[in-house]
């Protein structure tokens, strides 16, 4: 196989009837999902689930995939289509995780500012509503453009900055002004 | 193009869009307002601390997960085959010079064979290419419609019963490829021919119970004719994609 094959060329092969091929679809996206999940509904086996039913989701509706549309777009609406859902139907006082995070490595000063940053993104975020949540999310742990994002996100680009920019103002509330070094 | 406002400019800024021009612009625009320079200081800080933000790596059971999920449904498909590799399955060992020359005979038959050979009247008004003729056929017939429209895909199947035949109509408009897919509820109830017109790339696979129609996109109509027995009664559920998007009844004759 090889190596840099194409999306559509390994999602082609997929429908040709080779599941196998989607085995390098998978670890191409799966890192992006499962963070992208995890920062939108703050809990790793929850994002773990979204990130593989996204993905199996994927593979049934492969038969209606465009290939002339990137797939990664394709994949990441079906993801955050389902952390929406997801978010919809769970209450709203669920811990955060990075309260209950352990066992991260490096030494104690470094643990403990990784988990206090930790703590303080994942508070904010939570502070965001979540169509405000997710262009952030995008933005940051998906490295998606504004262009990427309206194709994801399925609305003009005008409204992803619009969101982005309000997004990013409130987080500058909650993260900008905490910090001092 | 009109000048970008202040927002935009902080924010290009932080994503490193922003032209010569308004970098230059907006470190002016700094320099002459404090305020401006705290608030993209401010977003600065959060945007740093959210590229800072630890990536997590994922488990290792979700590549597997997906994995084996991938191959339970392919094993499922196997056992009924999935309608593509069908298609070629059935087409593979078959040269084309076969083809060709079947093809040669069917024309020639066409041609020798006096008319109403084989398919009763109404089976070749309505499978022959030609328009369906509404009027005629509707006299007779127990007609039945379902509209369908989304984002995707917009359009409508008809179903008409003429004695042992229903045709079955589906008139489309799709944005992207789409599988149709036609489920025959009830007994007696056989696909017989298929007609496309204007989709000539689309594969259509009749197989027992079920078409399977991979629309290529755009505008296509396809009019499939299904052998029902006199006394069966049922329907054909229409699906597009993985969903129901509704049924055509059709009854027993001579009610």
């Amino acid at each position: 196989m090889s190596r840099d094959e194409s999306d559509a060329e390994l999602a082609r092969r997929c429908v040709g009837g080779d599941p196998e091929a989607f085995r390098p679809l998978v670890e191409r996206y799966q890192k992006v999902l499962y963070n992208v999940a995890y920062r939108m509904v703050h809990d790793r086996e929850d994002a773990r689930d979204l990130a593989q039913g996204a993905l199996v989701k994927a593979y049934r509706k492969l038969g209606s995939f465009d290939p002339e549309r990137p797939f990664f777009s394709w994949l990441y609406r079906i993801l955050v289509n389902d952390a929406l859902s997801f978010l919809e139907k769970r209450r709203p006082t669920a811990p955060l995780e990075a309260e209950r995070d352990a066992g991260a490595p490096g030494g104690p000063h470094e643990e403990l500012e990784r988990r206090e940053r930790e703590r303080r993104i994942q508070a904010a975020l939570r502070e965001l509503a979540p169509d405000s949540r997710q262009v952030i999310v995008l933005r940051y742990f998906a490295d998606l453009s504004y262009a990427e994002m309206s194709e994801v996100l399925a609305i003009p680009e005008k409204t992803v900055k619009s969101r982005l920019f309000t997004a990013r103002q409130r987080l500058a509330g909650s993260l900008g002004g905490e910090v001092s070094r | 193009m009109s000048e970008p406002g202040r927002e935009e400019l902080l924010h290009a800024e932080l994503d490193g869009t922003a032209s010569a021009a308004d970098s230059a612009r907006l470190r002016s625009l700094l320099e002459e307002e404090p305020e401006l320079a705290a608030r993209l200081e401010a977003l600065r800080r959060a945007s740093g601390e959210l590229e800072r933000a630890e990536r997590l790596e994922p488990p290792p059971e979700l590549l597997e997960g997906v994995m084996a999920a991938v191959r339970e449904r392919s094993r499922a498909e196997a056992v009924r085959p999935g309608w593509l590799e069908a298609l070629r399955g059935l087409l593979a060992p078959v040269p084309l010079a076969a083809c060709a020359a079947a093809l040669l005979v069917g024309v020639v038959l066409g041609v020798l064979l006096p008319a109403g050979f084989g398919a009763s009247p109404a089976e070749r008004e309505s499978l022959s290419g030609t328009a369906l003729p509404h009027g005629r056929l509707g006299e007779s017939a127990d007609a039945r419609s379902v509209a369908f429209r989304t984002w995707e895909v917009s359009g409508e199947a008809t179903a008409r019963r003429a004695g042992e035949l229903l045709v079955v109509e589906v008139r489309l408009d799709a944005r992207r490829p789409l599988e149709v897919r036609l489920v025959l509820d009830g007994a007696e109830v056989r696909p017989r021919s298929f007609e496309r017109v204007g989709s000539g790339e689309a594969d259509v696979v009749m197989g027992r119970g079920e078409v399977r129609i991979a629309h290529p996109g755009g505008a296509g109509r396809y009019r499939i004719g299904l052998e029902v027995g006199p006394r069966s009664a049922g329907a054909v559920r229409l699906f597009l994609g993985d969903r129901e998007s509704g049924a055509l009844p059709f009854g027993r004759m001579g009610r």
